[in-house]
């Protein structure tokens, strides 16, 4: 029997526990006032934080908690704690969403809860099936989440399509597991890494339709071209929460699987040699395409919710990139950048969710037109978003960027850095147009105020001064990044 | 008007009056700056005998010159006095000299009145050539068209990109479940035979 | 602590006034008055440091450092030499001069405009005090913030899109610039073991042939759309013409050093061999924006696009007299972008009371103005001469110097160039006689105000300055004397001697 520590499981058993409180708090209640349900989610949410740091280890090399399939590596406490502050966030945010659009309030949060489960789940699994049911686990319930508001006609038609197609990538990935197995006689990704850095695998056809189809899977999720199609469909459609929080733990969640197993297990097979291709120049290939396309077709948009969705899209591109530089740097980047943006998509994304109204999103970029005079906190506030997500000083975007192609430069993949500075400059266009309708356009009719609620304000506060203390004094997280890398499972 | 004339009226005089030759306080001041180059040249290796029979002719050609110097002042003094008196007789005492001559020379005069065209042949060979090239040709040809068409071209280059592949996204699932297809494919493809 | 109290007091007090409420524009002037309280405060900072400088001294001074990413040897590593020097005084200078000019121009969220000019003028300063890469690459972005909000709010028609165009314009050369500051980090990993991003260090740091050239190449054109130099320029008329004058005096007076102070900083030290081997080039594109700018500016009707095309022009001089790549050429260099400073400055500054009085900028609009307003007129050519480079004004000690060290270098580029000495005088000096000279045409300019008393406390420092700098040049050309030869000699030597090659004379000093 080995030697299973529960140590391990514990920040995912707190956010069980929040999501199972919430669902029977939700149950339970009488005919009565609604119950503040979100407050077990941020209570289990929290304990799951305060886990995390307490089980990170300062010495990597000594000894990690090990519950078998699941791990509780610094690599997989950092992304715990990047996904526990999504989740409060999130949380923080939906409360005005919920009360003003009338949702499920038990169902809501217990979805998200499980959702986050399975992301970190998906994050601190270490064997390919427990991956492939933690994907399973966040994207069910991500897909309902999707739907949530069953009488609008687009939220339903998002869902869907996110559904159908994540059924067809899964499909993939599961594909893409089999012949793993087939070949190395394991799912678990030390035996895999052992099998094929023992043998000399190179060239293998197996493998390397294995390698293709894990890289469908992951690909998929993580909204790169040319997988990438549901992603404005979906994201336009679901509730904007729900869209940032999709945008940001999902990706978080599949970044972090996604690095595990490439640069762990399928380390030997990443660059081109003599016998046959790797991975890597696979990844970079999407990773450009997916920051073109991102940025590009992201000028196209008048929705802000699409553009924000290309936007994200681009961003997963810049991830990649610091995948394929697989250096030191490339993994602390990768988790730097995770942790920033999340903070500032999310913020952007509430701020969204928060200025809509019941019967319409208030989504399109004419509807911020004049927010400066109307509410000028709300628009200094999303501002700051706009510009860490355009890669400008002194905001968390830029440092995360900077960290980024220094992983791209250090490796030698110039080509990729200046298409990342590239499509950074014109990623500012569209993201300074959101700037100009708020200060520079003039709004026919009165502004009308935004009301924002106290816990939406308290969060978007909370993330605009995450954005400032990373962009300004970044050397402790950097830091704290760099420690979570060194060993990857 | 006439005060500042006879400023420089009395001011012209005095400064004629230094220069009158054989009297002449400003011929020498310049020496000091031409004497080291002229003793460098002695020291380079001009033979010091030379330099005598130099000095000599100097003083000889310095009395010719004052002889040439008072030849010219009074040359140029009765060409102007003489201009002067002609101007006062055609001008002052006898206008019809001055209609008739331009009557009868009409060209002449209209060149001499207009100061040779030098004017407007500037005008029109330089300043408005200049002026119209840089006008049509260098702002409104190059920098509008040329330049700024470069930097709003490349604009343009994005923005039609982006309309051009916006239409990709179709909302189709099927278009969408394609497209993952076409990926799944083209991974395949590449791992498989290259 | 004075480097960086130079632009904390301009950035606390941002935020501090950000705080002020003043929803309803009730305490407009309250917050002028602080704002302009701030900005002098930091220019009397700068003066504190110009009388603490050491002219004697060739290094760095008053060099604060602090760890600030140790991960990556970026620090907060700040420090001043004679040529930053003086650079970052004009920067103190020209603030309050700008929020002066704004004080009836601008109404409108009064507040906003304050933090941002407070603002702007933090992060320039803190551009030219930068000693490590990275925060100099922090300072630079951080500058196009502010500059655009400025324009795209308060300027004139075409805001938005001069703000934009001027906006991505920039990013799109210096983020070619960011890969290359990371690749010298990441070359001096290689070679010492650690990241750096160490100016000083970096400088010594052994750089291949071919590597240079396109190290050279990316920061050379972030820098050269700043200049401007011509073809990178277009950027250039549009947002001064749509900027509002506080930011066009900004603009033109500082924002342009910083492109040419990065050659002499930064593109040419760095990798002096990819410099000797692309000056020409650049000297050549330089001299062509000189005759170009000054043709164009010629034939403008809108005097502020006129003014900003004699920029193009006169910063032409600059970065020909840093190609010359002598001590002459590159002390001209430096005198010259504060004399620009000082007189293109003051020429958006009378331009600017003209457009505020008649709210037109075009030249038909005007003429005869002397009459209507003497000591306007005074001022202004007073400047104009100043700007065309008439001796005695601090132009001519300028473009002099570029044009002799130039002459130094290839004589050739200073026959042409001399031809923009003649064209500024011409395009100046007609549309001096245009709008000032001659009979009242347009009924509008018959009664219109002469200076008040806040225009002078902006216009007079000006215009003595520009005397001042003329007459006693030695008081500004002392400081950074031995700053230039540094960086001259670092320059020079930093490529193996040559004789004669291919037709160019390198002399040395």
């Amino acid at each position: 029997m080995p030697n299973l520590q529960l140590d391990a499981v514990v920040p995912m058993l707190c956010v069980t526990l929040g999501a199972l409180a919430a669902m029977g708090g939700e149950a339970l209640r009488g005919k009565g006032p609604r119950m503040p349900v979100g407050w077990f989610g941020i209570i289990g949410l929290a304990g799951a934080a305060v886990s995390a740091v307490i089980l990170w280890n300062p010495t990597p090399e000594a000894f990690r908690e090990d519950f078998g399939v699941i791990v509780a590596d610094n690599f997989g406490l950092f992304v715990t704690l990047v996904l526990a502050v999504v989740g409060i966030l999130t949380i923080m945010f939906s409360s005005q969403v919920i009360h003003r659009d009338n949702l499920p309030a038990g169902e809501y949060y217990a979805l998200l809860l499980f959702s986050i489960v399975g992301m970190m789940m998906m994050a601190t699994a270490t064997d390919l099936l427990v991956i492939f049911v933690a994907l399973e686990v966040l994207s069910l319930a991500v897909y309902v989440l999707t739907g949530i508001r069953r009488d609008n006609l687009a939220g339903t038609e998002a869902a869907f399509k996110y559904f159908l197609l994540g059924a067809i990538s899964s499909a993939f990935f599961l594909y893409g597991i089999a012949f793993t197995y087939g070949v190395t006689h394991s799912t678990r990704l030390s035996a895999i890494a052992q099998y094929l850095s023992a043998q000399s695998m190179s060239g293998e056809p197996m493998v390397l339709v294995a390698l293709g189809l894990l890289l469908v899977g992951f690909a998929f999720k993580i909204s790169a071209v040319p997988f990438h199609m549901w992603t404005p469909d979906a994201y336009e459609g679901a509730p904007a929460i729900v869209t940032g929080f999709m945008s940001t733990g999902v990706k978080a969640a599949a970044f972090a699987a996604f690095v595990r197993v490439f640069l762990s297990s399928f380390e030997p097979f990443r660059d081109l040699s003599a016998a046959g291709p790797g991975w890597a120049p696979v990844v970079a290939v999407l990773a450009a395409a997916t920051m073109i396309l991102g940025t590009v077709v992201g000028v196209a948009q008048g929705n802000l919710k699409r553009m924000l969705a290309y936007s994200s899209i681009a961003h997963g591109g810049y991830l990649m990139v610091g995948l394929v530089a697989a250096n030191a740097v490339g993994k602390a980047a990768i988790l730097f950048y995770l942790l920033a943006y999340s903070v500032t998509n999310l913020a952007a994304f509430g701020v969204i969710a928060m200025l809509g109204a019941r019967d319409r999103a208030n989504d399109s970029l004419r509807d911020y037109a004049g927010l400066w005079h109307s509410s000028p906190g709300l628009a200094a506030l999303m501002t700051v978003c706009l510009l860490s997500l355009g890669g400008l000083p002194p905001t968390a975007g830029f440092i995360g960027k900077w960290y980024i192609f220094q992983a791209a430069v250090s490796a030698g993949y110039y080509w990729l850095a200046i298409i990342g500075v590239l499509t950074s400059v014109v990623s500012v266009f569209f993201y300074l147009r959101v700037v100009v309708m708020m200060y520079m356009a003039d709004r026919d009719g009165a502004p009308e105020p935004a009301r924002v609620s106290g816990f939406g304000m308290v969060a978007l506060t909370l993330s605009i001064v995450v954005i400032f203390y990373l962009g300004i004094l970044p050397a402790p997280i950097l830091d704290f990044a760099g420690k979570s890398i060194a060993t990857i499972f | 008007m006439a005060l500042a004339l006879i400023v420089l009226a009395i001011g012209s005089v005095a400064a004629g009056w230094i220069g009158i030759p054989g009297n002449n306080v400003l011929a020498d001041w310049l020496h000091p700056a031409f004497e080291a180059p002229r003793a460098a040249a002695a020291v380079a290796g001009k033979p010091a005998a030379a330099a005598e029979p130099a000095a000599a002719e100097g003083e000889a050609a310095a009395e010719s010159h004052e002889t040439l110097e008072f030849a010219l002042m009074g040359v140029s003094t009765a060409i102007a006095v003489a201009g002067i008196w002609f101007a006062w007789m055609v001008w002052v005492k006898r206008r019809s000299i001055a209609e008739n001559a331009a009557r009868e020379f009409g060209w002449l005069h209209r060149l001499l009145l207009n100061k040779y065209y030098v004017d407007e042949i500037y005008d029109a060979t330089i300043v408005q050539p200049i002026r119209l090239a840089s006008q049509e040709g260098l702002w409104r040809g190059f920098d509008v068209k040329v330049i700024d068409g470069a930097v709003n071209g490349a604009a343009a280059i994005v923005n039609t990109s982006a309309t051009v592949m916006r239409r990709l996204q179709t909302g189709s699932v099927k278009t969408y479940a394609g497209s993952v297809f076409v990926g799944v494919v083209a991974i395949l493809a590449y791992y498989l035979w290259l | 602590m004075l480097l960086t109290l130079s632009w904390v007091i301009p950035l606390a007090g941002a935020i501090l006034l950000l705080l002020v409420p003043n929803r309803d524009g009730s305490r407009d002037g309250v917050i002028r008055w602080l704002a302009l309280a701030l900005s002098i405060a930091a220019f009397a900072v700068t003066l504190v440091i110009w009388a603490r400088f050491d002219s004697a001294s060739a290094d760095f001074q008053m060099v604060e450092r602090v760890p600030w990413i140790p991960a990556f040897g970026i620090d907060y590593y700040v420090g001043i030499d004679g040529i930053s020097l003086l650079l970052v005084v004009l920067t103190g200078f020209l603030t309050p001069i700008a929020l002066l000019s704004s004080w009836e121009g601008i109404e409108k969220k009064v507040k906003e405009f304050s933090v941002f000019i407070l603002a702007l003028e933090a992060a320039m300063l803190g551009v030219f005090i930068s000693l490590d890469l990275f925060l100099f690459y922090v300072f630079w972005d951080a500058m196009l913030i502010p500059m655009y909000f400025l324009i795209g709010i308060w300027g004139y028609d075409q805001r938005i899109y001069a703000a934009i165009k001027f906006m991505l314009y920039t990013m799109a050369g210096s983020v070619l610039m960011l890969v290359a500051i990371l690749a010298l980090a990441y070359m001096h990993s290689e070679s010492a073991g650690s990241y750096t991003f160490d100016l000083l260090k970096l400088y010594a740091l052994e750089i291949p042939r071919t590597t240079q050239t396109w190290l050279f190449l990316a920061f050379t054109v972030a820098f050269a759309i700043k200049v401007p130099l011509f073809p990178f320029h277009t950027w250039l008329p549009d947002a001064h013409v749509q900027a509002p004058t506080a930011g066009s005096i900004i603009l033109a007076g500082v924002l342009l050093k910083m492109g040419t102070y990065g050659l002499v900083r930064f593109a040419f030290p760095l990798f002096p061999a990819a410099a000797h081997e692309f000056a020409p080039w650049i000297a050549g594109l330089a001299v062509i924006g000189i005759v170009y700018g000054a043709l164009v500016a010629m034939v403008q009707p809108d005097m502020k696009k006129l003014v900003a095309y004699s920029s193009v022009s006169h910063l032409g001089f600059v970065v020909l007299g840093i190609c010359a790549m002598n001590v002459q050429g590159m002390q001209g260099a430096v005198y010259q972008m504060l004399a620009h400073g000082i007189s293109t400055g003051g020429l958006f500054l009378l331009v600017g009371m003209l457009s505020d009085r008649r709210h037109t900028r075009l030249i038909s609009e005007f003429g005869g103005l002397k009459n209507s307003m003497p000591r306007l007129t005074a001022a202004f050519l007073i400047i104009t001469l100043a700007s065309i480079g008439m001796p005695a004004l601090n132009g001519f000690i300028g473009e002099f110097l570029t044009m002799l060290g130039a002459f130094l270098w290839d004589p050739r580029f200073v026959v042409v160039a001399g031809l923009g000495v003649i064209l500024s005088a011409v395009y100046m000096l007609w549309m001096f006689q245009r709008v000032y000279l001659g009979p009242i045409t347009n009924d509008k300019n018959a009664r219109l105000p002469d200076l008040q008393p806040r225009e002078w406390a902006s216009v007079l420092p000006l215009c003595a300055l520009a005397i001042a700098m003329g007459v006693f040049p030695s008081l500004f050309l002392a400081p950074m004397e031995l700053s230039v030869k540094k960086v001259v000699e670092r320059v020079q030597t930093g490529q193996p001697a040559r004789a004669d090659n291919a037709g160019q004379r390198v002399r040395t000093e």
